[in-house]
């Protein structure tokens, strides 16, 4: 038995192509088929700003396997502590190093020290011709 | 099965300890039955949260209701 109506099947009369009204809406088949992807959670950081490391206790270390940042609050150290399969605790220390900008130091070359030693040569020629020339007009 | 057995599965089927590497490996332990490795492993926690073994056994036991 055919099925005369089928919700899905798109119109082919008039020997078009089924979008014969409006070809600006009709949705591509790629647009529909896609399916929403699910995007992936940024993980979150856990942990806390502390006074001091002593006030880090067992208790604020995640023990889902991922780490604990703990910044001190002046920004002196910041520490991570992440439970290891020991039962202990491992601790680093991270401490900030400032940037210190570079000091436009030029570098001295052979040929600047060349260079420097030709103009004192012409300068001392021309000074001692100078000289020359005034004890011949005197 | 026994008493011990249901424990673990009950304890396994947790989501919180089945997402938890760090539980799956003392799991791990115990499965072994390892009690040395356990031992030590308890030991150092003890230490770690800075409490006796025997105040660590008194809290479990008030946990469990023993």
């Amino acid at each position: 038995m055919n099925n005369c109506y089928d919700p899905n099947q798109q119109w082919q009369g008039f020997g078009g192509n089924g979008n014969y009204l409006n070809t600006n809406t009709s949705v591509p088949n790629t647009f529909r088929q896609q399916m929403p992807q699910p995007q992936p959670q940024p993980q979150a950081i856990r942990g806390r700003f502390v006074e001091n490391p002593q006030s880090i206790t067992p208790q604020d270390v995640p023990m889902d396997g991922s780490i604990g940042v703990y910044p001190i609050k002046d920004c002196s150290a910041v520490y991570l502590k992440a439970w290891q399969q020991d039962g202990t605790i491992k601790t680093v220390k991270y401490i900030p190093e400032e940037s210190v900008p570079e000091l436009k130091r030029k570098v001295t070359t052979l040929e600047d020290l060349e260079e420097r030693v030709k103009k004192l040569e012409t300068s001392a020629r021309k000074s001692s011709k100078k000289k020359e020339d005034t004890e011949d007009e005197s | 099965m026994n008493l011990e057995q249901w424990a673990l599965n009950l304890i396994s089927q947790n989501p919180n300890i089945a997402n938890n590497p760090r539980a799956q490996e003392y799991i791990k332990i115990i499965q072994n039955g390892d009690s040395k490795k356990g031992e030590e492993i308890a030991n150092n926690l003890c230490q770690t949260y800075g409490m006796s073994k025997e105040d660590a056994i008194a809290n479990a036991k008030k946990f469990f209701g023993v």
